[in-house]
């Protein structure tokens, strides 16, 4: 257990300076978008009033009063950021491994003659992963609130429409991210986690058997990924067929399956394949 | 300790923030619209069992309410694939046979309309989809029955003499008579125009006996002809009738229908006799809804002086004296009254200067029980938006 969170937070460290740079990057970007798309709303509303030559009440009546905070949401000053880093992370869960490679000094060599399980090293740069994705879902639902209230600041009250905390994680992309229960959440990042460790194994496969290993690693991915959308192919191929709780079930069984292989297999990679 | 502070915080921040969040979530789902039913006059026991299906709608997002005497709850709208899987809402009586017969449910569509239910059988029929059907093949009918004592079930497929003539296909209602399974079912045809048709399957034979067509109505030069179909909901009440009706109406300049409309028929078909019936609106009555009950039919109309339920008895074949309501409602075009009929009684819910009023009568006396109105609760959030009524709800 020592060794894993020794493990967890030397994989932390060797990210963090980028981590922040990428958190930096996405408050700046989303607090300069905010006071940006609060002014152009609030130009554009008083833009439409002359043109439209509207007393305020008229354009109240006329249902001009808009949302926003959507039009912030949905800009690029909110979504680049995010996307930003979204694409980093999926290439850190393939960086976190290839540099112990490819670094100097070939790092992988002292992590593998490390006095313990080699499958702690899997499991400690799993978990740096989701620490890291956690880290930034956390930022944003810290980020929300703030810029709602910079928004607030700077529109007044009657040319805005206010949402609750509940209707602002609405839009498509944030019920990506955040699911509308807690529940969702556990399932939506538990297959997270699965495509992650599939991801990993697939890494340790082309690690062990070099070229040929990326045929083997395309093919164990891709299969993995069909095994694991089943429970989807079963609810359109048989709509109705399977009730809700049996298709759950399918489904924890299936994931159960396809993390087991994936974590057996790399245990078995990570003793016998892959030699220092 | 000290040197972890990096994984530590991250880890800290993360646990608090999710779990903060969820907690919010889970606090606001419940409470951030409430709206609950305020009674003005009558008994308030009336409205002990039932709730209000209703939409909330602000800027772009929709939420589903359950309104009743003791407030709201909210429900998402926006379904995922999780939710999905979660299960979707079914009617009750669907739910019903889901859990009584688990296996010859399975695969089947949840509308209550695909299946029929007696002591000795339990019948399920669908039209093949649309989307499968190619140009020229003959539509089926899939069913499948399941004897209630031996538990035996066939399954089988029909085919109609239906064609690739129709744009679409769908079943209304199942029923057993005599051991022949009937399928009534509307469809659209792809040259305009609708139709209501009866299949009659020998449930022994498993072949199309009866291919029976009730109705047809084709649209004219600038007329727009509209087929509705009524059937009972509650099948505990007289079951032996449809009622259908056919509305013509001016066909405006972009091809819908105007508000007012040219003619107005009405027709029973009775499922005992295999008869149609037409039933002769006085010319005093302008109804703009129809409801039918059991074995009668209602048409209410409003004026200044209250709301007439206009009331015909399908069994005596005459239009009875009109129940009289002392209860005034404005129609707004836009908007129409909610009107429902419901365990003998009359549920009016009319949108009056931007507020709910409910009014609840008998439908046996004429009297008035209830009335009340939707209030928005505690915030600004539950007043900005704008409330739509979609049903009368009775709870169990």
């Amino acid at each position: 257990m020592k060794n894993y969170l020794k493990l967890v937070h030397f994989e932390v460290n060797r990210f963090f300076k980028l981590y922040v740079i990428i958190m930096g990057l996405t408050i700046v970007s989303q607090i300069i978008g905010v006071i940006f798309e609060s002014k152009a709303y609030l130009e554009n509303t008083k833009r439409i009033m002359f043109e439209n030559q509207l007393s305020f009440s008229e354009f109240i009546g006329e249902g001009y009063r808009g949302s926003p905070f959507d039009q912030f949401v949905n800009s690029g000053w909110a979504l680049l950021p995010v996307f930003m880093c979204i694409v980093i992370l999926m290439l850190y869960v393939f960086f976190i491994w290839y540099r112990d490679w490819f670094a100097k000094n070939t790092f992988i060599y002292r992590l593998l003659l490390l006095p313990t399980n080699r499958l702690t090293i899997y499991f400690a740069k799993m978990t740096t992963i989701l620490l890291f994705v956690f880290g930034l879902i956390a930022l944003q639902l810290i980020l929300i609130p703030i810029e709602l209230q910079i928004m607030n600041g700077i529109i007044p009250v009657d040319y805005r429409t206010n949402f609750s905390i509940y209707e602002l994680f609405y839009f498509d992309l944030w019920t990506m991210l955040y699911p509308t229960t807690f529940m969702k959440f556990i399932l939506s990042y538990g297959v997270g986690l699965i495509c992650v460790a599939v991801l990993f194994t697939s890494i340790l496969i082309e690690r062990s058997f070099r070229l040929k290993g990326i045929f083997f690693a395309i093919v164990y991915g891709v299969l993995s990924f069909f095994v694991l959308i089943v429970p989807i192919f079963l609810m359109s191929l048989y709509p109705n067929y399977f009730y809700p709780l049996e298709l759950l079930t399918i489904a924890f069984i299936i994931s159960s399956i396809v993390l087991g292989i994936a974590i057996w297999l790399a245990s078995y990679l990570l003793k016998y394949k892959i030699t220092v | 300790m000290k040197r972890y502070w990096k994984t530590l915080l991250i880890s800290f921040v993360s646990v608090m923030v999710i779990g903060f969040y969820y907690i919010q979530v889970a606090i606001a789902a419940k409470g951030d619209f409430t709206f609950k039913i305020e009674t003005t006059s009558g008994n308030e026991a009336e409205i002990d069992n039932i709730s209000l299906a209703a939409y909330y709608q602000r800027a772009f997002y929709q939420r589903q309410l359950n309104i009743s005497k003791d407030g709201s709850n909210s429900i998402n709208v926006n379904r995922s694939q999780i939710d999905y899987m979660f299960g979707q809402e079914l009617p009750k009586i669907v739910k019903e046979y889901i859990e009584e017969h688990r296996q010859f449910m399975r695969g089947k569509q949840y509308y209550e309309e695909n299946y029929f239910k007696d002591e000795d059988y339990l019948v399920y029929a669908a039209i093949q989809d649309f989307d499968q059907v190619r140009p020229g093949d003959l539509l089926t009918v899939e069913v499948d029955v399941l004897e209630l004592k031996t538990n035996e079930r066939s399954s089988f497929e029909i085919q109609t003499p239906a064609q690739e003539s129709y744009n679409w296909m769908g079943v209304r209602d199942v029923f057993m008579q005599d051991g022949k399974i009937k399928i009534v079912a509307t469809g659209s045809l792809v040259n305009s125009g609708e139709e209501l048709r009866i299949f009659t399957v020998d449930e022994k034979s498993k072949v199309l006996q009866e291919d029976k067509l009730i109705v047809k109505v084709a649209s004219e030069a600038g007329i727009v002809t509209n087929l509705y179909l009524h059937t009972n909901s509650n099948e505990s009440l007289n079951d032996n009738y449809y009622l259908y009706e056919i509305k013509k109406y001016k066909k405006m300049e972009y091809g819908g229908p105007s508000n007012e409309y040219l003619s107005h028929q009405l027709y029973v078909y009775n499922k005992l006799k295999n008869e149609v019936e037409e039933i002769v609106i006085p010319a005093e009555i302008k109804p703009k809804m129809t409801f039918l009950y059991g074995a009668q039919v209602f048409m209410p109309t409003y004026s200044a002086d209250g709301i007439e339920l206009n009331h015909y008895s399908i069994e005596t074949q005459q239009w009875e004296e009109p129940l009289h309501y002392d209860y005034t409602i404005t129609v707004n075009k836009e908007e129409p009254p909610l009107v429902q009929l419901m365990d003998e009684k009359l549920y009016i819910v009319n949108r009056v200067a931007g507020e709910h009023l409910l009014y609840i009568g008998d439908l046996r006396t004429g009297e008035s029980l209830y009335e009340g109105k939707i209030t928005a609760e505690h915030n600004e959030l539950s007043s900005n938006g704008k409330l739509h009524i979609a049903s009368v709800l009775k709870n169990n």
